[in-house]
């Protein structure tokens, strides 16, 4: 839902007045101005409780819209499948980063098997604080397998969950190493640590190696520090990243790793239905990036 | 054109403006000003033209920002990046740059009456030789001044600016100024160009893309994003309003998160000193020995302070001192250099 003052207020198309305050007169109230400071603070909170009160009733409204409306049927592979090769791109590595309160587990074991599904062999799940990793074996890895044989039934599916991304560990169907067949998946459980803490351990190790003599202070750049990167090793950059939740900042997500990524908001709805993935994906394969041209 | 905008508001942007100043302002604003090619081809005139109105519009921004009282402005204004645009697009851009700065330079005494530091970040060493000379003169002209900063990223990307604090802390190691196990996230955070800023609370990026094109990525972890469709030149004061708004809505959330990253990095760090960081007969301060220390301020200025106290609580006071001796060190060898810049120029 967006409420914006993008196209101002009324006021001024009802109104033509022309008197203007300078920035003197803005800088500090007088103290003969305390009532018209209590008056712009009230003003404020009240503009301030309408947003939330309209952000209330538009979410009951929806949730009660939702209970009462049939929910669209996740289609059969098949046309999950198709629909992932009319995309226009598709990105190698999706990124999801969750911040709402609330981890709708289900939802994020569909954007693995939806993303395996179109391809995408990279998914990474971002949590600041760790939840997703404390809850991937107890939480994460039940969803995946009761959505898994919904979803691909006997058709071989291989999710690898692998905490930072460094190593594939055991996947979700019992096997362990890299899927060999069509649909496979490595899914990194990330957290705030594996962000700038990582950078600053990359930092630390390169510095070792400069005291030890076995490494040059200028050869360190853009492109070699990268590669010392441990969280997502290997993997390419995230191209898309897929935000689960209202708040307007990334909390640490991967930030080297994030130069070139597309951030698009999730529909709040729990679970995420499969349309709303499907026009994500496809809202990202119309972003034309200039790369700087 | 000035970059010092006198332009006054109308009474009802005023009244906005006094009614969101009672809530959070952000000490420190970014923007991605993008869009002026496009708004260029829209309004059917030259590239150039659209980057001079997008000049004119950074102009009347900066005026609204001091209004609201944001004391610490940084504005992506060239990446390193768009040197692959064609050759007559980047000796326009330059020309331009040339121009303003040059008008930098003569508006000397409003910067100083306004009290207004500008800093240039990013590789300057690609520029043309003349600008770099005006940028170095520019720095050096307002460095003493203190009641704002403006940072104009100009030759930048975020992740030369990241390997360029580790090569240089890896020459403080190399040269003997310091410890490898000196290392930390905040040593690190003082050797990238916006060292002494704290981080941006609000990021706004025009033109409808949702990326951060190696902006500030280090810095805006914990920021506010804001993007909006219009394209910079077009950008206004609603705009800027309506930022500042969803930064106020955002506030509560993202200052828990900071202050929750400061707690946790304080805990890992003295649940385990380093390996050598520490040893019989040093010094090293623990949370709690200082009377009502606290964490639970948490705006961006306040998050720089826990991040030292996150160091200190951690190092030795041997450790501190090679760290404090290393930037000095460092800070001194940059002003230096500007001023050679400069002194070849004369």
């Amino acid at each position: 839902m967006s409420m914006s003052l993008m196209r101002g207020p009324c006021i001024p198309m009802l109104i033509k007045m022309d008197h203007s305050y300078s920035a003197a007169e803005l800088a500090e109230p007088k103290p003969n101005s305390r009532m018209k400071q209590l008056l712009y603070s009230l003003l404020l909170k009240l503009l301030h409780l309408l947003f939330t009160c309209a952000e209330l009733v538009y979410g009951a409204v929806q949730r009660l819209m939702w209970q009462f409306s049939r929910v669209p049927v996740t289609p059969p592979l098949a046309d999950i499948c198709a629909n992932g090769r009319q995309l226009a791109k598709r990105p190698e590595h999706l990124g999801v980063i969750l911040v709402e309160k609330d981890i709708c587990w289900q939802t994020l074991a569909d954007i693995i098997l939806w993303s395996t599904a179109y391809g995408i062999h990279y998914v990474s799940l971002y949590d600041r604080s760790g939840r997703v990793r404390a809850g991937a074996e107890q939480q994460l890895r039940p969803h995946l397998e009761r959505r898994r044989r919904a979803l691909f039934g006997a058709v071989p599916c291989t999710v690898s969950l692998v905490e930072g991304g460094a190593e594939p560990g055991p996947t979700a169907n019992g096997h362990s190493g890299d899927g060999g067949g069509q649909y496979h998946v490595s899914v990194a459980l990330l957290w705030e640590p594996d962000g700038v803490g990582d950078m600053v351990a990359a930092a630390r190790r390169l510095c070792s190696e400069v005291a030890s003599g076995a490494r040059r202070a200028d050869s360190i750049d853009r492109h070699m520090f990268g590669e010392q990167l441990r969280a997502a090793a290997a993997w390419p950059d995230p191209a898309l990243a897929i935000k689960l939740g209202p708040v307007r900042a990334l909390l640490g997500y991967l930030p080297w790793q994030l130069r070139l990524t597309e951030v698009l908001d999730a529909p709040p709805r729990r679970p995420l239905l499969y349309r709303d993935f499907h026009r994500l994906l496809t809202a990202y394969g119309g972003i034309q990036q200039r790369m700087g041209t | 054109m000035t970059w010092i905008s006198d332009k006054k508001l109308t009474w009802y942007e005023s009244v906005c403006m006094n009614v969101l100043k009672t809530g959070q302002v952000p000490r420190h604003v970014a923007f991605i000003m993008d869009g002026n090619r496009r708004y260029a081809k829209r309004n059917h005139i030259e590239k150039t033209e659209g980057h001079a109105r997008g000049f004119t519009k950074l102009s009347e921004t900066l005026k609204w920002c001091r209004d609201l009282g944001v004391t610490e402005v940084t504005v992506y204004a060239f990446s390193i990046e768009n040197f692959r645009r064609p050759q007559s697009e980047i000796d326009g851009i330059m020309n331009l740059a040339r121009e303003k700065f040059e008008l930098l330079l003569k508006e000397r005494d409003k910067l100083s009456e306004h009290g207004v530091c500008i800093r240039f970040i990013g590789d300057l060493s690609l520029l043309p030789a003349d600008i770099q000379r005006q940028t170095a003169e520019v720095m050096l002209m307002t460095r003493n001044n203190k009641a704002a900063r403006l940072n104009i990223a100009f030759s930048y990307t975020a992740r030369e600016e990241i390997s360029r604090a580790v090569r240089d802390v890896a020459a403080g190691v190399s040269d003997g100024h310091l410890w490898s196990s000196d290392v930390t996230e905040r040593l690190v955070e003082q050797c990238l160009y916006t060292r002494e800023s704290p981080r941006p609370d609000l990021l706004v990026r025009t033109s409808g893309e949702v990326r951060l094109s190696d902006f500030l990525l280090w810095q805006t972890t914990h920021t506010c994003i804001f993007f909006t469709e219009v394209l910079w030149p077009d950008f206004s004061i609603w705009h800027l309003f309506s930022a500042v708004f969803t930064y106020q809505r955002n506030y509560d959330v993202i200052q828990a998160a900071r202050a929750d990253r400061s707690l946790r990095r304080l805990q890992h760090s003295t649940d385990g000193l380093l390996p050598g960081t520490a040893r019989p007969g040093d010094s090293v301060t623990r949370p709690g020995d200082s009377a009502g220390e606290s964490l639970d301020s948490t705006d961006s200025g306040s998050e720089c302070a826990a991040d030292d106290r996150v160091d200190s609580a951690s190092q030795s006071a041997a450790a501190q001192k090679r760290v404090q001796s290393f930037l000095s060190h460092l800070d001194a060898a940059r002003w230096g250099r500007l001023e050679s810049l400069v002194a070849e120029g004369s």
